[in-house]
């Protein structure tokens, strides 16, 4: 029952991100397509068959260690690459302090890939999101549904061809238009008879 | 056979009762459906989403600046906090530094924003639980807070103060001599509240042994914040990596160990006590200085230097030279109060009655034909033709003040170039990890704005947190992981 | 709207107080942005609200929309609700949201004939 307060050190212990890399690199020599640096984060590009290997190298190896999922998160990238989406995992280790992310790429035709809950069992609303937002699907997962938009909702909101207004009234939420609709009703009833 | 048909009629079966949305005691519109056999529950199943407005996407279509007060809207209990994070984030994919004086008041008011929210959640977290004086008493405190954030910035609750660069305008000495005078009683305050719960054994009974949680199973789930440092953790992103001037000033991170609701309350609590004493070192050390930084290619310049052709109640007139005007239009189409009149091809002519001094016509005339004349206000169109010049002929100050309005004018309607690439930047929050993750493609807009909600996750800890134990500790639990819906839905 | 049920501006000098259930209560105050997700269920607690009954949107998002012009915002809770007063800011001031309840009592205080032809 006892909480202590901590002084924690600033000081970091962590290894260089691009060291992490090359450690990918190392470990799965035909899975990775790039490595993109941009102010001190490195970002690995991979190809989407064996990501779930490649996630739970990154948290068992005791070297590396990240077990915390900071974000998982998908890129609609139409239009700019030739692969559409990207879904994006931003891992950090508690222990070491190191910071690593991992893109994998998802084509237009064929949008799946396998789920990372058997490595962490946070990113289930975040696939859940994903799902919802960019029609990704995870295969594995135990629940996929949507879980922003209502459970009926036609459309993935984030993709690049989706309106930002949304859809037109007549062609809206079925449950908006009657809840509209029954309202105008009830309006324009004549009570006095 | 009596005895047979009895247990026929009386079986037990798990009842399915839904918390709305709308309901007093979820903090928002959160909707929980649980299935209950008799009083323990067997299984909770969250539903988010009813206050989803589509921040993400709406992002994508505003520039850099014009985004951050929908950051305001995400958390609006702590909105510095939430205000700092992207601002943070945004200057490093700028690669811009704010001066020291601007990074300091940052963390001032981020540690000013802690405690409004740890007030707030203390509120109704024992409000929830049954101790209703706690709230009074809590709102009393939050009630100065918001009026010192009124003091600098005019709005209490969704401020949008921290800007990229820096914050928006300096602290009035009054501001700090109050502050000060905030942190020299709120001690005597937190014993107050201390005292009423803290070793109450209502309290102890409803929140000790209530959601507990080890410390692998709550970093394999994605908490983090004071949620995860009551389960032992030592994750602190003030600590880990720091940000503004957290690296200057010497605190201490509150740990629990037994991970259940008791030890959470008790990691805020002490956190009240550590924000207090982190805001009076921050005081004492405050540096004198700008607080905006000035870089060309990424910050709005500052107004005063564009003062002289703008301002309003400066004496000047705006005039369109005739024999450079080759009629082309665009002044005509982009001038605001409709000032300018002519044919095409023709010279055009400004309305000096209806002329607001905006130098719209100034910065969009290619022909160099729209001019100023400092000091021609209220003079007729003969006199100001006689002393107009070219604007290649105009005054230093004046030309430097049209460079700097034209850097405004793109930096409003299109936003600042940002290079091009990938962050993830996270930074603190009172509820745990705020993180932005932002992908630029080199225009003004960001190319995809993702920002990951420490609530988000927390309301999916909540199935865990609650299974085994009775209805009313659902809603200890939904205190304890202190979840915000604006945040969650995003 | 809770720093106006705390003791700094009190609502219930008023004669107003918060009560959790929409059967027990007179008016609804519709606060912060509404989505279409929770259009259906504002609607089913206001049918809920025995007559007589007011409705009083808070904030801009419940008034018109708001900054939130997208494709899961309603434009203001006008669309399905008839509303009595409209409070506006982002967020209101508790001085702006007491102004709005007083005017409602006003609303009140002078309508005659709108719930039953008796009164």
């Amino acid at each position: 029952m006892a909480v202590t307060e901590v002084r924690i050190s600033i000081h970091t212990t962590g290894l260089d991100p691009k060291d992490i890399a090359e450690k990918i690199k190392g470990q799965f020599p035909d899975q990775v397509i790039e490595v993109a640096e941009f102010r001190d984060q490195v970002s690995v590009i991979i190809k989407r068959d064996q990501v779930v290997a490649v996630l739970k190298y990154l948290h068992d190896d005791p070297v590396l260690s990240f077990d915390h999922l900071q974000d998982l998160t998908a890129v609609d990238y139409k239009g700019k690459k030739d692969i559409r989406f990207e879904v994006v995992y931003n891992l950090y280790s508690t222990r070491y302090r190191h910071h690593i992310r991992i893109r994998a790429q998802v084509p237009e035709n064929d949008t799946k890939i396998n789920s990372a809950v058997p490595v962490w069992s946070g990113a289930d609303w975040h696939e859940r999101e994903c799902f919802d937002m960019f029609g990704i699907e995870f295969t594995g997962h135990p629940d996929l549904r949507r879980i922003l938009m209502p459970e009926d909702w036609e459309g993935y909101p984030l993709r690049k061809d989706y309106p930002l207004k949304g859809p037109e009234l007549d062609k809206d939420w079925p449950g908006f238009t009657d809840v509209l609709k029954r309202s105008k009703e009830l309006r324009e009833f004549d009570w006095e008879g | 056979m009596v005895q047979k048909e009895a247990e026929k009629i009386l079986e037990t079966r798990e009842l399915s009762v839904n918390m709305g949305p709308q309901h007093p005691a979820t903090h928002g519109v959160l909707r929980l459906v649980l299935d209950i056999d008799g009083e323990t529950i067997v299984k909770v199943t969250p539903y988010v989403g009813y206050l989803h407005r589509g921040i993400e996407k709406l992002g994508e279509s505003l520039s850099y600046f014009q985004a951050l007060p929908l950051t305001d809207r995400m958390d609006y209990v702590s909105a510095m906090s939430n205000n700092i994070g992207y601002v943070v984030a945004v200057e490093k994919l700028f690669g811009i530094e704010a001066p020291e004086r601007a990074k300091f008041i940052r963390t001032i008011v981020g540690e000013m924003s802690r405690i409004s929210n740890h007030l707030l959640w203390l509120a109704t977290h024992a409000l929830d639980i049954g101790a209703m004086t706690v709230f009074l008493y809590c709102f009393r405190e939050r009630e100065w807070l918001l009026d010192l954030f009124e003091m600098i910035c005019g709005a209490r609750l969704t401020v949008t103060y921290p800007r990229v660069g820096g914050v928006r305008n300096d602290v009035p000495q009054e501001f700090l001599e109050s502050l000060w005078k905030f942190t020299d009683e709120f001690p005597s305050r937190i014993l107050e509240y201390e005292t009423l719960i803290d070793q109450n054994r209502i309290w102890l009974q409803r929140t000790v042994g209530i959601g507990i949680i080890s410390a692998e199973e709550a970093v394999n789930m994605g908490m983090t914040g004071p949620t995860l440092r009551g389960s032992g953790v030592p994750y602190d992103i003030r600590k880990h990596k720091p940000y503004d001037a957290y690296d200057k000033v010497e605190f201490d991170v509150p740990i629990g160990t037994t991970g259940d609701t008791y030890d959470r309350y008790r990691c805020r609590m002490l956190e009240l006590r550590q924000s207090n004493n982190i805001i009076r070192q921050l005081i004492e050390k405050l540096p004198p200085g700008p607080v905006m930084a000035e870089d060309p290619k990424f910050i709005l310049p500052p107004k005063d230097k564009m003062m002289p052709i703008t301002h309003p109640t400066k004496d000047l007139a705006y005039f369109i030279l005739e024999k450079a005007c080759k009629g082309c239009g665009m002044c005509m189409r982009a001038c605001p109060a409709k000032a300018i009149t002519g044919e095409k091809k023709a010279p055009h002519k400004i309305n000096q009655a209806l002329c607001v001094n905006c130098a719209t016509c100034l910065v969009t005339c290619k022909f160099k034909s729209a001019t100023v004349v400092p000091g021609g206000k209220g003079l007729s169109d003969e006199k100001l033709a006689e002393l107009a010049v070219a604007p290649d002929q105009l005054p230093e100050d004046i030309k430097q003040a049209q460079q700097l309005l034209v850097r405004q004018f793109e930096f409003i309607k299109k936003g600042p170039k940002a290079p091009e690439g990938e962050l993830y930047v996270a930074t603190e929050v009172p509820k745990g990890e705020l993180g932005f993750y932002f992908v630029s493609d080199g225009t003004g807009k960001p190319f995809r704005m993702r920002l990951r909600a420490p609530s988000f996750i927390h309301a999916s800890c909540l199935p865990r947190l609650c299974v085994g134990h009775l209805v009313a500790d659902v809603i200890a639990a939904i205190g304890t992981i202190d979840i915000v819906l604006g945040e969650c839905d995003r | 709207m809770m720093a106006v049920g705390a003791s700094h501006y009190d609502f219930d000098r008023f004669g107003i107080i918060f009560r959790g259930s929409p059967r027990q209560a007179d008016c609804v105050i519709v606060a912060g942005t509404v989505t279409k997700k929770m259009v259906p269920v504002i609607r089913r607690v206001f049918d809920q609200i025995p007559e007589p009954r007011y409705v009083v949107a808070m904030g801009s998002c419940a008034c018109t929309g708001g900054i939130f012009r997208t494709y899961s915002t309603v434009q203001g809770c006008d669309t399905f609700l008839p509303v009595d007063v409209y409070v506006p800011g982002c967020p209101p001031r508790p001085e702006t949201l007491l102004e709005g309840m007083m005017l409602l009592q006003e609303k009140i205080r002078n309508e005659q004939a709108r719930w039953s032809p008796w009164r």
